[in-house]
């Protein structure tokens, strides 16, 4: 027997008592992780998603709406823009990189995303780093998809299987009549690394097998090798959004204030503007800048949070009272030991000591149960936040911001184990026992 | 040795006034009084956790007030056993944890092996395992003279160790103390002349009061 056992054994003797505090610690501690790493991982996603491109050129309508459909591939299309567009931007010797957005399909919930073969090699789901296989290659003619890796897991596909899209972007119940391109079944052949952002549930195709797929003249390859379609004859006429790479990123703004100002009434004003190849499209379209919208998210989604957080830790400094509150109230009941002890040769500093590891043991197993169960809401509530959000949460990922509240937690539980403690140390052994 | 030289022990108001008393190496005293004649606060001031008012007490060679509170402790621990009329063992502790009770406030640690000993010399071998509530009041008195005794101590003080007990089992724990203090100083406080009349030395504290 040590002092150690001493603790243990005055934890145990007031079982109830001890679990309910150790319980609202747990709770506490449990609602600060749970909410500080789907916080963490939630602006990590919103801002690693990045858009490796400087416009966004979209039907009128909401920026917010367009930047969560092009870049987290969630909501709907603002509408169409004509595909004389993206051949404009094409040709515009101030853009570096051009890819189209033609969206609409799905198979089974996941998002089909209509682009160019350029978006799959030069675009960036993170900041500065590339789309990696882990099987195959990037889609090379019609009627290929490549498969985001959490759609590859969802899906169960596999390199060479084949599927048959259906049109829409939310997943039919049961047994609903759904309107399925089954005409032309597309074929896998390539499945993307993870990259931790919206991409990964989403699967690509190239936007003429997109086009294809809404297009008469494919029914009839009913039964015929498809992949004959010469490319050549699809007609694509419309598309969903245009994302331009500008050569020098200042040159996003000229461009968006030619599309997204009011034509100024100025002769010479309004000639200047009109030279500018977008000029022509202003009437039906918006310019996005995605990175104002990413902020603009951010700041509302952490908002939410922000209030979340302080409830959170609301609650574990609630929690903490009841430690303090719980050890204090069993004092009464231990005037008696505390007096024995004494007679056996205890010191007042080792009573303040067991009542401070007392209440350290109660934080610091509270903290333990804490991580381990806010770490099981966030595995239960990703999968949630996967298919609203497109976020991709890593419930059991390590970090170092938990160990130092954890840290900081039980180092208040030392702290919080001084109130009883004083009062053990002045406990006065000749009034608390009857007798010696 | 113990030695009281112009002690004085006040409260609100003085309980004890010894001016001189010597208690040798070895002593059995019996200790006896009516209620308020300062009987625990006798035994306190031996153990140490208590003071003279004013006067010097000597323990072994210890000046006790001149001694930090940390180091009457410590002093208690090591030379003092104590024996109470209500036994004062902690609940939810085993009979062999109580017992080592006394041996951690002294070592930091304790000797289970020894406090087993101590239990099977008690008569509490098959008994170890039963927390206070599941013993008799004689067991439970048992357990508190192996608790006492579990240290070593030089100097035994007793309360009223039969007070609670049947005549039967007061003798067989007299037996049992006055056994064990063969080699040490036993100073034990009882109301009883059967317990009074096992000592050949005698202290009737009214002849201290102030």
């Amino acid at each position: 027997m040590t002092l150690l056992t001493i603790v243990r054994k005055n934890l145990t003797k007031r079982g109830l008592s001890t679990g309910l505090t150790v319980l609202s610690v747990t709770v506490g501690v449990a609602l600060v992780l749970a909410v500080a790493t789907i916080q963490k991982q939630t602006e990590e996603a919103y801002q690693q998603t990045s858009v490796g491109f400087d416009l966004i050129l979209a039907a009128k309508g909401s920026p917010m709406q367009s930047t969560l459909n092009t870049i987290y591939h969630l909501e709907q299309s603002t509408g169409v823009v004509p595909y004389t567009l993206y051949e404009a931007a094409l040709a515009d010797p101030r853009v570096e990189q051009v890819y189209p957005v033609y969206v609409g399909d799905s198979y089974r919930g996941i998002r089909v995303i209509g682009t160019s073969g350029a978006f799959l090699r030069f675009g960036e789901p993170i900041k500065g780093r590339s789309f990696a296989f882990a099987e195959g290659g990037p889609f090379q003619g019609m009627f290929q998809v490549v498969l985001g890796s959490e759609a590859a897991r969802r899906s169960g596909l596999s390199l060479g299987d084949t599927l048959v899209i259906s049109h829409g972007l939310i997943e039919a119940a049961p047994g609903a009549e759904t309107l399925e391109h089954d005409h032309v079944p597309v074929t896998v052949v390539g499945i993307l690394a993870p990259t931790g952002t919206a991409h990964d549930r989403v699967m690509f195709t190239s936007f003429k097998t997109t086009a294809a797929l809404h297009q008469p003249v494919v029914g009839d390859v009913h039964d015929h090798d498809h992949t004959a379609v010469d490319p050549a004859d699809i007609v694509v006429t419309q598309l969903d959004a245009v994302l331009v790479r500008m050569k020098n990123p200042q040159a996003a703004l000229q461009v968006a204030g030619v599309i997204n100002y009011p034509t100024p009434d100025n002769p010479f004003m309004r000639m200047q503007m009109a030279r500018d190849p977008f000029f022509a499209f202003k009437t039906e379209i918006m310019a996005v800048i995605p990175a104002q919208q990413i902020s603009n998210l951010l700041s509302i989604v952490g908002n939410a949070e922000r209030v979340l957080s302080w409830v959170s830790r609301f609650v574990v400094i609630i929690a903490l009272l009841s430690v303090l509150i719980g050890l204090y109230n069993t004092m009464e009941g231990r005037r008696r030991d505390l007096a024995i002890f004494r007679t056996l040769g205890a010191r007042r500093s080792t009573l303040l000591g067991v009542m401070m590891l007392e209440s350290s043991a109660i934080v610091a197993i509270g903290s333990i149960l804490g991580y381990v169960s806010g770490h099981l809401i966030v595995a239960a509530i990703a999968p949630s936040l996967l298919d609203t959000a497109g976020i991709v949460i890593h419930a059991w990922q390590h970090d170092s911001a938990s160990l130092r509240v954890i840290l900081a937690l039980i180092s208040a539980g030392v702290l919080i184990g001084t109130v009883p403690g004083i009062k053990a140390y002045r406990n006065d052994p000749v009034q608390n026992l009857a007798s010696l | 040795m113990i030695e009281f030289n112009d002690v004085l022990k006040s409260y609100s108001e003085p309980v004890l006034s010894i001016p001189s008393l010597a208690i040798s190496p070895g002593d059995h005293v019996g200790i006896y009084g009516p209620s308020g004649t300062g009987k625990t606060t006798f035994l306190n001031l031996i153990s140490g956790l208590i003071t003279v008012t004013s006067g010097s007490l000597n323990v072994n060679g210890t000046e006790l007030a001149a001694l930090s509170e940390a180091k009457r402790d410590l002093f208690r621990a090591k030379h003092i056993g104590s024996i109470f009329q209500t036994f004062n063992l902690v609940e939810g502790y085993t009979a062999v944890e109580n017992v080592m009770l006394g041996q951690v406030f002294l070592r930091g640690r304790s000797d289970k092996s020894k406090a087993l000993a101590m239990l099977d010399q008690v008569g509490l071998a098959d008994r170890v395992n039963h927390v206070p509530s599941k013993l008799s009041v004689g067991q439970q008195q048992r357990v508190c003279i192996a608790r006492a005794l579990v240290n070593d101590p030089d100097i035994l003080l007793a309360d009223e160790p039969t007070g609670s007990l049947d005549p039967a089992s007061a003798a067989s724990v007299m037996d049992l103390i006055q056994e064990f203090s063969k080699s040490r100083t036993l100073l034990l406080v009882s109301h009883d002349s059967a317990v009074l009349d096992r000592f050949q030395t005698r202290i009737s504290l009214t002849e201290y009061r102030p």
